[in-house]
């Protein structure tokens, strides 16, 4: 399908037109044989040039596909620009000017093609960084081969996309169950259903009418009954220090990608594990999700820890904003890299409640900058709070490495033949809309 | 042949790496188009030599690429290229490096001496002063000269100083050049580098009619110019974003727009030649052709039409196409001792017969005559209050052809007699059928002082007829007359400059015959280097009218032997001479003698009448001072490099005074930029999503790149400045808190280090890369 785009046809030279005119009348008035001869030469060359600009303008096309329409960082994205031009002329040069938000990725292009005929071309990209990103708009630029006039058009079509931050196996950290009373006796956690509907299945004897969900049953015309995420009595709740005053690192290596990493991680572990996993962030906007189970919850915290962006939000004020909502028999999984300590405060009313906090506390000194960790993990321990130091190596691992989606990676058999190793969940090209 | 050769292609190796193909493809075709605007110019504008103009589009055309180049903005650019390319012409064309060699010269020893002062003798400035006031004088004419022929212009007075011309038009096509080489480089407006140059040459080829074939190579030049320029500045843009291109698109380019090109420019160079009028014109020619054929019929029969007979006369001898005189422009003349005639007469005078206007490169021709009689006693020409009767009796014994002869002009004989008028008051000659006569004539009465106010305010039939000069005369010949005549402040001196110098020349008569198709002036200057009077009497002539003063050519007699017994000049054939007249309004024509073995003329001073005795002209110029351009054209070059030195120094302090006029945040915001500018041109790659920090970062890490390859202490400081500078932008910026007084201060402070360090570490990394490759 072609993208319709908006052409505009622009003169470089707006001496030239005048000075046409010019020669019209200085040979009415004063005929020269060479006013002539400029006259012929510069408005045939004006006249040419004007004509290619406009069989570019009204011939060339630009078609814009891609694959794999989600992504997490270490994914490769594929595109496929397709270049079709229909006028009477050739495109000596055409630009392809991508101006996608992905970073990292080039799909600028300088190209060039025939008359009636089509160019196809894929460019490939590494998803680096998480974030909301745009691939498109797309400008297509061209021109006489006089370069007195530019023929840009505009092809509008963009789609956005999330690159998710990776999830990695992590190291051995043990998140201490909540229940605890008094002097920390410890509760077995049940698994209850919830009210979190996580899809519909045919009706089976024996099932409750009550999970009978009518409006798919009447559409289909036969039961369903609600499927329920199974959730674990105690619920984990994430809170992610990404105040900006506190962070150490710089780029992919700071604690704030190491921070999202690992509340990406430890979500998917939770929820791999029946948990109901919540996620608060002091992001730019405050991420707040409460603790639910399932794919969607995944999806969604994912998505959250996508977009977020260091904050100024102190991780003292989080807690004591969270406190009211996490019950008792709740986990809290703090990951910080403040080691000012004077938000281990603000984790007492919890301990009393009988909520023992998991702290992961990262080591500054592993990313480069100045911090001793020690003083906060004692006064962490008097406290008998479980503490870990997470230090830069933990998640610079070779299994720590992130998605392989695109990557075309092959295995030979002992015949010779070559074997993909990872197929594409979706190869299918979707159009830029 | 082979070192030759290899040595040529490590120069093109060479040229390519440091300049760029495309730089020098853009270069080629501009040298192109201007050197065609050049030679239009020189084709149709009297005195201008085609070596100057051609190196003057070769300097302002590499001129103006490292102005381009440089980061001088567009109206320093401008101040400098005036002042460089006005002082470096005005030098060429005013042939003053004599004197500046001169005044160098006398600044060596004076040195020596300041040196050695506390031991020697006090320095002795004198020649030194003397020198330099020398120099000062000749540059003080050639302004007036420009100055008196600007405001003639503007009076709408007609006239013609070479050397003005030649200012006027070489700093014009100085200031084309660069102005294109500047617009195709810094901007990539090939339009509007070439406009210029394409208007000033169809203007002047409309106005003298030339011929247009001059406009096809700067029209090709033009169309190859949008084609290169255009895709050179993609090709720029395409690097600085990193964008992929595809290798082909120049070969691509090149296969569309040259046979475009070639159709456009010969359908331009055709459409003009094909006209209704033209068509009907040739078949009327063609009929008229086959009826004259058919007219011709009776030939067949034997019957030849013959022209009429017509007698031929004195003046029709003189006047026939070829040398006027046997002995003028040839081989060397055969003189006897033989007595052609003997001459009564107060005084010795030059014994004319005619006078030639026209030069023809090879001899001398006479404009179409009218033959008039008069009566004896009948007076030819009126009396004129600035002249002298001269009485002379004159007695023929040699064959002379019936020839009078008499000094100065004609004014009447005491036998009927004939003159040949070229034009009222302009005499070819005159005869007489007798062999003894009296005739009475006039020469101008005037002083030095009165001819170097006769100013150059000719009638138009003596600009007309007298400044002409054929179109093959050779440009060094144009130009000697130029270089000779530049610092001279009035006509008068100039021909006696022109004099002078031919005076240096000695004479003989043994010379080879002159080579055919030559010109004999050229070939007296360049070659011969030494000749008789009609070698010495023709250049004078040409380099006069070269130099804008109307001459003519006067053949004749020398003043001969005085005889004491007889009271009476006797002349004989070995007499025989050519000399040279020069025109002055008011006065008329004024004799000069260029032949170095005659003595010089005296002027019949008015003031005579008085009893006040004629003064002898006194040579102004001595041969020693007669040094060639040529020998030391470089050493305008250096003098221009400390002048654009003192002009950048300049510029730099201008550019701290706006700085410090500027608000402080303002000022600030301008030095960030020129940090960017430094930056991209060190190769830093920045993004416009990068925060000034984050640019900042960028440069700091290129430079601790290039200080660990340099180890320059001074690297580290400029890395801490770069910060600050940054800090202040942004606070500049973004702060509510914005920059005070204090601060601006201490930007430009910085700055004015910083950029030092940055031009230091971006010369060494081109000379490195220079090294590598």
């Amino acid at each position: 399908m072609n993208q319709p785009g908006r052409a505009r046809i622009q003169l470089n030279t707006r001496l030239l037109p005048i000075m046409l005119i010019t020669l019209i009348i200085l040979q009415v008035i004063f005929p020269y044989r060479g006013w002539v001869i400029l006259f012929v030469a510069l408005g045939g060359v004006w006249l040419i040039s004007f004509w290619w600009a406009r069989s570019l303008a009204r011939g060339l096309a630009l078609m814009r596909e891609m694959r794999f329409g989600w992504a997490q960082v270490g994914d490769r994205l594929e595109e496929r620009f397709t270049l079709i031009n229909k006028s009477w002329v050739p495109a000596i040069w055409i630009e392809v000017l991508d101006h996608s938000t992905l970073p990292g990725y080039h799909a600028s292009q300088v190209t060039a093609i025939g008359i009636d005929s089509e160019n196809r071309w894929i460019v490939r990209g590494d998803c680096t960084q998480r974030g909301a990103y745009t691939l498109g708009p797309t400008t297509l630029c061209a021109g006489d081969p006089f370069g007195l006039f530019t023929v840009t058009i505009t092809n509008p079509a963009t789609k956005s996309m999330i690159v998710l931050p990776p999830v990695v196996p992590l190291p051995e950290i043990q998140v201490a169950p909540g229940g605890r009373v008094g002097e920390g006796r410890l509760r077995r956690a049940t698994f209850e259903r919830t009210v979190n509907a996580a899809g519909v299945r045919d009706y089976q004897p024996g099932d409750s009418v009550s999970w009978i969900h009518w409006l798919t049953s009447a559409r289909r015309d036969e039961l369903f009954v609600r499927h329920f995420d199974n959730t674990p009595s105690g619920d984990w709740w994430i809170v992610l220090d990404l105040n900006k005053g506190v962070q150490a690192g710089q780029g992919q290596n700071s604690t704030i990608e190491h921070g999202v990493i690992l509340a990406a991680s430890l979500a998917d572990r939770g929820l791999r594990a029946g948990r109901a996993v919540g996620l608060v962030a002091s992001a730019a906007q405050l991420v707040w999700l409460a603790p639910q189970g399932g794919q969607a919850q995944r999806w969604d915290i994912l998505r959250a820890l996508a977009v977020a962006r260091p904050g100024a939000g102190a991780l003292s004020d989080l807690l004591t904003r969270a406190r009211p909502a996490l019950k008792q028999l709740s986990s809290l999984i703090v990951i910080t890299s403040d080691l000012r300590g004077d938000w281990i405060k603000s984790l007492i009313p919890f301990v009393w409640r009988g909520i023992v906090p998991t702290v992961l506390l990262f080591d500054p000194k592993s990313f480069g900058d100045n911090g001793d960790v020690r003083a906060a993990m004692a006064t962490l321990a008097d406290l008998g709070i479980a503490r870990y130091v997470i230090t830069r190596e933990v998640l610079d691992r070779p299994e720590a490495k992130p998605g392989q989606e695109g990557q075309f990676n092959w295995r030979i058999t002992p015949r010779g033949r070559a074997v993909l190793v990872h197929p594409h969940h979706d190869a299918t090209w979707k159009v830029l809309s | 042949m082979s070192t030759l050769v290899r040595w040529l292609r490590a120069l093109r190796g060479w040229m390519v790496r440091w300049f760029g193909a495309q730089t020098i493809v853009v270069l080629v075709f501009l040298l192109i188009a201007l050197g065609s605007l050049a030679l239009g110019l020189q084709s149709y504008v009297r005195g201008l030599d085609v070596a100057l103009m051609i190196q003057v589009v070769i300097i302002a055309t590499l001129f103006g690429w490292m102005l381009a180049r440089s980061p001088l903005p567009g109206w320093l650019a401008s101040f400098v290229a005036l002042v460089f390319g006005v002082e470096a012409i005005v030098f060429r064309v005013g042939a003053l490096s004599g004197k500046v060699i001169a005044f160098l010269q006398t600044l060596i020893p004076l040195a020596w001496q300041i040196v050695n002062y506390p031991r020697r003798a006090l320095p002795d400035a004198t020649p030194t002063w003397r020198a330099l006031n020398e120099l000062g004088s000749a540059i003080l004419v050639l302004l007036i000269r420009v100055g008196d022929w600007l405001r003639a212009l503007i009076n709408g007075i007609p006239a013609f100083d070479p050397v003005a011309v030649a200012i006027v038009w070489v700093v014009l096509l100085w200031l084309i050049a660069v102005w294109a080489t500047w617009f195709a480089f810094r901007r990539a407006q090939t339009f509007i580098a070439m406009f210029p140059g394409i208007a000033l040459l169809s203007a002047m080829l409309a106005y003298v009619g030339g011929d247009p074939v001059f406009l096809i190579p700067i029209l090709s030049a033009t169309l190859a110019l949008f084609v290169v320029v255009s895709h050179s500045a993609r090709e720029q843009r395409w690097q600085a974003a990193s964008i992929d291109v595809a290798q082909d698109i120049p070969f691509d380019l090149a296969s569309v727009t040259i046979p475009l090109s070639l159709v456009l420019i010969i359908a331009a160079w055709s459409a003009p030649s094909i006209s209704v009028n033209d068509i009907v014109t040739f078949t009327q020619d063609f009929v008229s052709e086959r009826v004259g054929d058919a007219n011709r019929l009776p030939d067949s029969f034997g019957l030849e039409p013959q022209p009429l007979p017509r007698a031929r006369t004195i003046f029709d001898m003189l006047r026939a196409p070829g040398l006027p005189r046997h002995h003028l422009i040839g081989s060397g003349p055969e003189l006897s001792r033989r007595v052609v005639m003997y001459i009564k007469s107060d005084d010795a005078h030059y014994w004319r017969s005619s006078t030639y206007d026209v030069y023809t490169g090879r001899g001398w021709l006479t404009s179409d005559t009218e033959i008039a009689g008069y009566q004896a006693g009948e007076r030819a020409i009126s009396e004129s209050a600035l002249s002298r009767t001269i009485h002379q009796d004159v007695q023929i014994v040699g064959d002379l052809d019936g020839l009078l002869f008499a000094t100065g002009t004609l004014v009447t004989a005491d036998h009927d007699f004939r003159v040949a008028w070229r034009a009222p008051g302009d005499a070819f000659s005159a005869d007489i059928q007798t062999k003894t006569y009296h005739a009475e004539s006039r020469i101008p009465a005037v002083s030095v002082e009165q001819l170097k106010d006769a100013g150059n305010n000719y009638p138009d039939w003596v600009r007309a007829r007298y400044l002409d000069l054929p179109d093959d005369v050779p440009a060094r010949v144009l130009s000697l007359a130029r270089d000779l005549t530049a610092t001279q402040p009035t006509p008068y001196d100039r021909a006696r400059a022109i004099e002078t110098y031919l005076r240096a020349f000695p004479y003989t008569l043994d010379l080879p015959a002159p080579p055919p198709n030559r010109d004999v002036v050229d070939y007296f200057l360049f070659n011969l280097k030494k000749g008789y009077c009609d070698y010495f009497a023709t250049t004078m002539v040409v380099l006069a009218r070269a130099a804008g003063i109307p001459a003519r050519l006067v053949v004749g007699y020398a003043p001969g032997r005085f005889d004491a017994t007889n009271a009476r000049f006797v002349v004989t054939e070995a007499d025989a001479h050519a000399w040279v007249e020069i025109y002055f309004p008011d006065y008329g024509w004024i004799e000069f003698e260029p032949t170095s073995s005659r003595p010089l003329m005296e002027l019949n001073v008015q003031a005579m009448a008085s009893g006040t005795p004629a003064s002898p002209i006194v040579p102004g110029w001595s041969s020693d001072e007669m040094i060639g351009w040529q020998s030391s054209w470089w050493l305008i070059v250096p003098g221009s490099v400390a002048l654009v030195f003192v002009v950048i120094v300049c510029g730099w302090w201008i550019d701290a005074w706006r700085l410090r006029r500027l608000t402080p945040s303002a000022a600030i915001v301008v030095i960030y930029r020129r940090l960017d500018w430094h930056a991209t041109r060190l190769g830093v790659t920045t993004r416009v999503s990068d925060t000034p920090n984050e640019f900042a970062a960028k440069l700091v890490h290129r430079l601790e790149n290039l200080g660990r390859q340099s180890a320059h202490p001074k690297t580290a400081s400029a890395i801490a400045e770069i910060r600050v500078l940054t800090n202040l932008y942004v606070q500049s910026r973004y702060s509510p808190r914005k920059p005070d007084v204090v601060m601006r201060r201490d930007a430009i402070r910085l700055w004015s280090g910083l950029r030092w360090e940055l031009w230091r570490v971006w010369v060494r990394g081109r000379l490195q890369r220079t090294r590598t490759d």
